[in-house]
């Protein structure tokens, strides 16, 4: 079990940033995993850790170790890859063994934890196939148990589900997250897919442009996120964002700034919003905590639906502002239908201009 | 009905071309080779007699056992040595491109020019001795061209040095496919560099490997031009190889019947090369 620590970590392509510092601690046994869109630096860093891209300023620890400059072949971490990085002309029981093999193992520790990975990843069947012979799902299991023989430190996995179809995407989300659990070692993990990042985190760390725009629990994250891209990121449909201001007048409201006459108003609850009249900001919403109603003087004129089974998205505009809403299935609503909608005050989430979060008003609320 | 000639008339200026210059002439040398034929005299059917003769001539089991001899020896040195070139070409390094460029030179020198080069390096005055002797590894100057014993090797050494840049190339293409993070996942496995090569490259070279043997062993039953401007196939016809022991058949003694049998020959060896790697070759990509 090691924790890491990165100390103001940046990373320089030429007179380009492509990671801004960034200090970091990775508790020992944590499942972190890094999301971003792709460009935003998670790969670059996860690389660093693992000693395969130089770090251009500030250090990385395991423990109290430094290991900045250590190659990456002394720190017994273990990277699955998203191209799975198998060796082709080796079967899987070679693939697994080689790494032991080449390092002076003696036969009975090679059979012994050879044997404990496939069996931990069922992988019997399979020992004398080539990857060539596998399934996209049954080479990534190889590549974790490849990882797994070697008993690392710390596990690295750099988009390891990517290049799998989503029912097997989901069952080796549950693989991971009960290897992790069995394992109890630090893992590292680096998406774009948010799901993913959800159901195996204990932290999230949420990367934009090189930078870390938000770290925490998933719970966290969602509920309160820290800035507009961190919000727009986590969550499906996207969370809804209206821009305008706050208005005192006869209660607190909340004016989208598209449509000043007609358009959308929302009652604040005072309690919760430390903004005053005349306050320009962002809310955001997300679409589940929209609720229908029976009567609002709030519609939403639908455009478009989404049929997922128990819930249904639907696409719709309230004049010239989208939005999004997120609920159970409504058998009688159809495409051109008018829906009435209340937008909970004790829903909504305030940023500021330059896109963080304005907190709500903690003292004001009402004890627990 | 026209569909159906299309692919062949799209075919027909290319086969025209072929069968020209190469089935017609094989076909040619096939007839000529049972007759006596000397470009002057009507030619004689002689049947199979050029071939008697051509098993009784110890100077054909000499040429052949020369061809034989340079097959065995350059096809592995080509084979291998080139992937140890191309592994160091391959590194980013600044200016490798130069090296790169520097390794091929010899590739699209005229063969000619290097051949002529080599003598000079070859000769008992030559800058080989000079180098050898400055170190005092000799103290007399060696006959390299004119010692049988080691003027074959002599000539070996110049198709070697001219063949590995070429073969280097094609190994270069092979290493560049090899996806970069297979030696990602090995030294995070703490596996040396050395072990890195010998396990992953060299085996996933594989296909290449048999590639470039399948193009060495018949360039090498064809050798020619080294022969012909370094030592004439001399001494005591010691360099002497198929080709050459065919040239000298056919155009000094225009014994084109004769040269046409030792032709045949030449092509059924060559024939039979390239059956075995292509056979060896298929199994290499059968397993990816």
């Amino acid at each position: 079990m090691t924790a890491i620590s990165l100390r103001q970590v940046e990373k320089k392509i030429g007179a380009e940033r492509i990671i801004h510092p960034i200090d970091l601690q990775i508790q020992s046994g944590e499942f972190i995993v890094f999301v971003g869109p792709s460009g935003c630096g998670k790969s670059t860093l996860l690389r660093m850790l693992a000693g395969l891209e130089p770090v251009s300023h500030g250090e990385i620890y395991y423990d109290a170790l430094n290991v900045t400059k250590m190659a990456a072949r002394k720190r017994q971490v273990a990277m699955v890859f998203q191209s799975y990085a198998l060796y082709p002309h080796m079967n899987v029981e070679q693939n697994l063994s080689f790494g032991l093999r080449m390092t002076g193992h003696s036969k009975q520790e090679i059979t012994r934890r050879v044997g404990k990975a496939v069996d931990m990843l069922r992988l019997g069947d399979y020992l004398s196939r080539k990857p060539g012979q596998l399934s996209g799902g049954q080479c990534q299991r190889v590549a974790i148990g490849r990882a797994l023989v070697q008993q690392p430190k710390i596990f690295l996995f750099d988009e390891p589900l990517s290049n799998l179809d989503a029912d097997l995407r989901s069952a080796m989300r549950i693989e991971i997250a009960r290897l992790h659990a069995e394992l109890g070692t630090t893992m590292v993990y680096v998406t774009h897919d948010q799901v993913e990042a959800m159901t195996l985190a204990d932290r999230i760390a949420i990367l934009n442009a090189g930078r870390i725009e938000q770290i925490g629990t998933p719970d966290d994250i969602y509920k309160h996120p820290q800035n507009i891209f961190a919000a727009e990121f986590m969550g499906t449909p996207k969370i809804n964002l209206l821009a305008g201001e706050v208005r005192q007048e006869d209660g607190l409201w909340f004016i989208a700034q598209d449509e000043p006459q007609n358009g959308i108003k929302i009652k604040l609850d005072p309690n919760l919003c430390r903004l005053s009249d005349g306050k320009k900001c962002t809310i955001a919403i997300r679409p589940e905590d929209i609720e229908l109603v029976a009567d609002s003087a709030l519609k939403l004129k639908v455009e478009h639906m989404e049929k997922l089974g128990t819930n249904t998205h639907y696409f719709g505009k309230i004049g010239q502002q989208s939005l999004r809403l997120s609920a159970h299935r409504t058998a009688e609503i159809t495409v051109g239908n008018e829906l009435a909608i209340h937008i909970p005050a004790e829903k909504l989430h305030f940023f500021n201009r330059s896109g963080q979060r304005i907190p709500a008003n903690r003292s004001k609320l009402p004890a627990p | 009905m026209l569909p159906r000639l299309t692919p062949y008339l799209f075919l027909s200026p290319a086969l025209f071309i072929i069968g020209t210059f190469v089935f017609l002439p094989m076909l040619a040398a096939l007839l000529i080779s049972l007759s006596d034929y000397n470009m002057i005299e009507t030619p004689r059917w002689l049947g199979l007699a050029q071939y008697q003769r051509l098993f009784q001539d110890p100077f054909f089991w000499n040429a052949l056992g020369n061809s034989l001899l340079y097959l065995l020896i350059v096809v592995p040195i080509l084979s291998i040595a080139p992937i140890f070139l191309a592994v160091l070409v391959n590194k980013k390094i600044p200016g490798i491109a130069f090296f790169r460029s520097l390794y091929y030179l010899p590739v699209v020198t005229s063969l000619i020019v290097t051949g002529l080069m080599w003598k000079w390096v070859y000769e008992e005055n030559g800058v080989l001795n000079f180098i050898l002797q400055s170190l005092h590894l000799i103290n007399t100057p060696i006959a390299w061209l004119a010692d049988p014993s080691l003027s074959l090797f002599a000539v070996m050494a110049v198709t070697v040095w001219t063949g590995m840049g070429f073969y280097m190339v094609i190994y270069l293409a092979g290493l560049q496919s090899i996806p970069k993070s297979l030696y990602e996942a090995a030294e995070l496995q703490n596996i040396s560099r050395l072990k890195q090569t010998l396990f992953i490259t060299i085996p996933m070279l594989r296909p290449y490997i048999a590639l470039v043997a399948v193009i060495s062993s018949i360039a090498a039953m064809k050798i020619f031009e080294e022969i012909y401007v370094i030592t004439g196939g001399g001494p005591l016809s010691q360099t002497e190889t198929l080709v050459f022991f065919i040239y000298e058949n056919a155009f000094i003694e225009f014994d084109m019947g004769y040269a046409s049998a030792a032709g045949i020959v030449l092509f059924c060896v060559t024939f039979i090369l390239s059956i075995l790697n292509l056979l060896l070759t298929r199994e290499t990509t059968n397993e990816k």
